[in-house]
């Protein structure tokens, strides 16, 4: 999935972009991470390695909406074992109604479960739009 | 080098757009690429702090421009063991390649060359765009 961008272009001309560093984990994680605005879709993902991933297994990601509604999976990513510093892994939207309509009052969560060793870094992006 | 709203004293976003990166040191050059998420933007300004003590080594880090030992935007070193957790290290601005005006539709990317210690250490990169005076 390659970013580009939605919606009105002359009055909107960026996204909104939060990050945040996760590490790999042997057990299932969960990474909680607040949305800063109201009425924003969430249109891209990616991940960059700043840690290798140790060879045992992919560093499994999933991204979860969660709020008074309950916990929806919206997309997922893996990074794959032995990936180096510096890979790039976009993630795939697998819930496009979910990852349109997003809130303060809601959080996104990183749910990680990786490789058995748990070994290696990774920095997220997510890129959001206001709803139009 | 301290931030002062440099290119566009009337930018259309009011306030510089900041990107950050965790970074682990690496004891060999590593490259870290970084997207450009917006439109029309020069690199006006970057720093570090450093989250993790780096042991016997400098780090020495470059911003480059798109690739590995693209065009040098900055440059900057982090002092190995006597610097501390929460030390700021600013970057040097290589004259004239920041106002560079990078663009998402061009898929630009800041890369970032790393390059020692001997590998343990951590820091933040924070980097600062504008509007670019180009736009």
């Amino acid at each position: 999935m390659v970013y580009t961008r939605m919606g009105d272009r002359t009055s909107w001309n960026n996204p909104i972009v939060v990050s945040v560093y996760v590490n790999n984990s042997i057990a299932e994680t969960n990474v909680p991470v607040y949305i800063p605005h109201n009425d924003v879709r969430c249109v891209y993902i990616y991940s960059l390695v700043t840690t290798a991933i140790d060879a045992t297994a992919a560093m499994e990601v999933d991204f979860e909406y969660v709020d008074s509604g309950g916990t929806t999976e919206f997309a997922t990513m893996q990074v794959a074992g032995s990936s180096t510093v510096g890979t790039v892994d976009e993630a795939t939207i697998t819930d496009a109604l979910t990852a349109a309509k997003m809130n303060q009052d809601g959080y996104i969560q990183i749910e990680i479960d990786g490789s058995s060793t748990g070994t290696g870094a990774i920095n997220i992006w997510f890129y959001f739009e206001p709803i139009l | 080098m301290a931030y002062t709203r440099g290119l566009n004293a009337a930018s259309q976003f009011g306030d510089p757009l900041i990107l950050t990166c965790t970074v682990n040191v690496s004891n060999a050059e590593t490259n870290v690429p970084i997207k450009v998420p917006w439109d029309n933007v020069d690199l006006t300004y970057a720093y570090t702090i450093t989250t993790t003590v780096i042991d016997t080594g400098d780090c020495a880090l470059i911003l480059e421009i798109d690739a590995a030992d693209g065009t040098s935007l900055a440059t900057a070193t982090i002092a190995n063991s006597g610097t501390a957790v929460g030390t700021i290290d600013e970057f040097s601005m290589t004259a004239g390649n920041h106002a560079s005006r990078m663009n998402l539709l061009n898929s630009n990317i800041i890369n970032l060359s790393v390059d020692g210690s001997s590998g343990n250490g951590q820091f933040v990169l924070y980097l600062y765009f504008e509007p670019s005076q180009y736009a």
